[in-house]
């Protein structure tokens, strides 16, 4: 009698046990239902990644199919670039972990510090299709770690693109760096440091680095232009241009004799062309060439350009940045090339402002950087009109004065 | 007094239009008020409407609703079918709901009614109004940002996709497919293919 009682329990039992997981498992499945996102069309897709920052598109490519051939595709790289805000981008030399002589050759000469660091010289090599054994050994002492600051919201942080290189980095523009390939007198590549895409350049002519300036530039028509401006030993300036894609460069006449007197400045690209301040102090003027048909052309300044003052690119015109007599800095614009005359149109008189070197706009916020001659960040808000230092995380790099080069982080790629 | 630099700027500046440079505000000829300024850098008209017309819209599941017709046209798809002559008796909308579009249509409704967005209590009080807007579920997240991409209503499509966006930040490929509910399509070996040849920066 108590065996059967036992039974019919344990029976009842099981009947509950299974009752109560079904109930579990159809929970689940609602709970699915609920939580199951509607579809959503490509277009929804695509405005909800434009709106992430580089690292998290990285992690979002691999998500599935559909967002990988999102992420891919020109028209998304092109919105993306559109909404990528102005960095610094700069070489800092690699800490050395040890003397490298004391070190066995296998292990002295790679400094991997991380495994997924990018050497441009490697790449090189790589695409010249010379054996690992074979490469050269280099010395790390002349290594570079490429590296790039935002400034943002008051703060400066910088970052790291795990990417080595040993020779300076020439011109950048869509986020694409023409960088030197150190191990080859004169060679050039392009590279984008996100998405490390790297290619060779063809061989220009070959100037000592101090007396030639570079800048790359987007064409009206698509594609980049590498421009190339030195000056020989009879003080004669020579020009040449190369489109990217293209086997060799063209010469083109440069500007009239004794025009530009001083490469130091970086060329700036804007309103459709480059411009370069010619000289180092008491600029009158600014030579100016037109992408498209390449002439060069001389523009006024409304006033004598000091050695602390700059033009730049701000809101797709043409600025001049100027000190003035008395602890003011003045803003000047010019629309576009067709425009008769510069216009005044700001002046800032907030702060200690006399040794503050303009660096740039950014683009999306009314903002001025200035860096000062310590090294330290300012930053001009347009609509506060406050003057405000910039602080730095620890360990910061100091940015110290023509040791950077604009840019922008992209994912843009030189083949149209 | 401490400014939050970042909140100050999400909706104001529109991608493609940031329009004159700054004027100084001291210069004589060209001196703009900050509102001046701000109503120029909106990016969206709000056109101030004289009569009190109302317009009917009917979701998908036959519920009706009355709106204003300043509030109504937030909504560019509902703007041109008026100004079509398509809204005699009431606008259907068969691809919303009658949930959703009561949320859309609380949404249109605030945000019409606070057009000065440069004073500093209405602007923060907007702020806080889309904050608390966007905290539903995401299976309702997705929904308007649905309706809001079939009625073209930039503002709201713009707060929603931010929403989502900030849920993807900062997360693996599989916490990401884990959070949407979505299906991971790569074979192993293509994912694998595709990482390697693939390498970006920060990885």
């Amino acid at each position: 009698m108590g065996e059967k009682t036992c039974k019919s329990m344990s029976l009842l039992k099981l009947a509950e046990e299974r009752e109560s997981m079904k109930k579990k498992l159809d929970e689940e499945k609602q709970k699915q239902q609920l939580d199951s996102v509607p579809y959503l069309p490509k277009d929804c897709v695509s405005n909800i990644l434009i709106r992430l920052p580089i690292e998290s598109l990285q992690q979002s490519r691999f998500v599935c199919k559909p967002w990988y051939g999102i992420i891919k595709s020109p028209t998304f790289i092109r919105d993306n670039l559109h909404r990528a805000e102005k960095v610094l981008i700069f070489l800092s030399p690699v800490k050395r972990l040890s003397r490298w002589w004391d070190q066995d050759s296998d292990s002295g000469f790679r400094f991997q510090e991380n495994p997924n660091t990018f050497s441009v010289e490697s790449k090189v090599f790589e695409l010249k299709s010379v054996h690992m054994l074979l490469q050269p050994l280099v010395n790390p002492t002349f290594k570079y770690a490429i590296k790039f600051m935002v400034l943002e919201d008051g703060k400066s942080t910088t970052r790291d693109y795990n990417a080595t290189c040993m020779g300076r980095i020439r011109a950048s523009v869509d986020g694409l760096i023409v960088v030197d390939n150190a191990l080859e007198k004169g060679e050039l590549v392009i590279m984008n440091p996100v998405t490390r895409k790297l290619n060779l350049l063809p061989l220009g002519t070959l100037y000592p680095p101090h007396d030639e300036s570079f800048a790359l530039v987007c064409c009206n028509a698509g594609g980049y232009k590498l421009v190339h401006m030195f000056r020989d030993e009879s003080q004669f300036i020579g020009c040449e241009v190369l489109k990217i894609g293209e086997k060799s460069w063209r010469d083109i006449d440069g500007p009239s004799f004794g025009l530009i007197k001083w490469f130091g400045y970086d060329p700036v690209f804007a309103i459709g062309a480059l411009h370069w301040v010619p000289e180092i102090d008491h600029s009158e003027y600014i030579v100016t060439m037109t992408i498209d048909d390449e002439k060069f052309h001389k523009i006024m300044l409304p006033k004598t350009s000091r050695f602390n003052d700059r033009i730049m690119e701000a809101y797709e015109r043409l600025c001049f940045v100027t000190h003035e007599e008395v602890n003011e800095i003045s803003i000047w614009v010019l629309g576009s090339l067709s425009e008769e005359a510069w216009t005044n149109t700001y002046t800032i008189a907030v702060g200690c402002i006399r040794d503050l070197i303009p660096l740039y706009f950014t683009r999306f916020k009314w903002e001025l950087y200035f860096l000062d001659k310590d090294g330290s960040v300012f930053c001009f808000d347009f609509e506060d009109q406050h003057m405000k230092k910039v602080t730095t995380t620890k360990g910061c790099f100091k940015l110290a004065n023509g040791e950077y080069t604009l840019h922008v982080n992209s994912l843009v790629s030189w083949q149209t | 007094m401490l400014k939050n630099l970042n909140s100050k700027h999400i909706q104001r500046f529109s991608y493609k239009y940031l329009p004159q440079f700054p004027i100084s505000p001291n210069s004589p000829k060209l001196g703009f008020s900050r509102s001046q300024i701000a109503n120029y850098r909106s990016n969206f008209p709000t056109t101030i409407m004289s009569s009190s017309k109302t317009i009917v819209l009917r979701s998908s599941d036959g519920e009706t609703f009355e709106v204003d017709e300043a509030v109504a046209v937030e909504s560019q798809t509902i703007k041109h079918m008026i100004e079509d002559g398509c809204a005699d008796t009431s606008i259907p909308l068969p691809n919303v709901t009658s949930k959703i579009l009561s949320k859309v249509i609380e949404y249109c409704k605030k945000h019409v009614e606070t057009p000065n967005a440069d004073e500093k209590v209405a602007e923060e009080d907007l702020k806080s109004f889309d904050a608390d807007f966007v905290k539903v579920d995401q299976s309702t997240l997705f929904d308007l940002i649905l309706a809001a991409n079939y009625l073209n209503i930039k503002s709201l499509l713009d707060l929603t996709c931010q929403t989502v966006a900030d849920m993807i930040k900062g997360k693996t490929p599989e916490e990401i497919r884990k959070t949407f509910n979505i299906k991971n399509d790569f074979t192993p070996e293509e994912e694998e293919e595709v990482r390697r040849e693939n390498a970006w920066a920060f990885e």
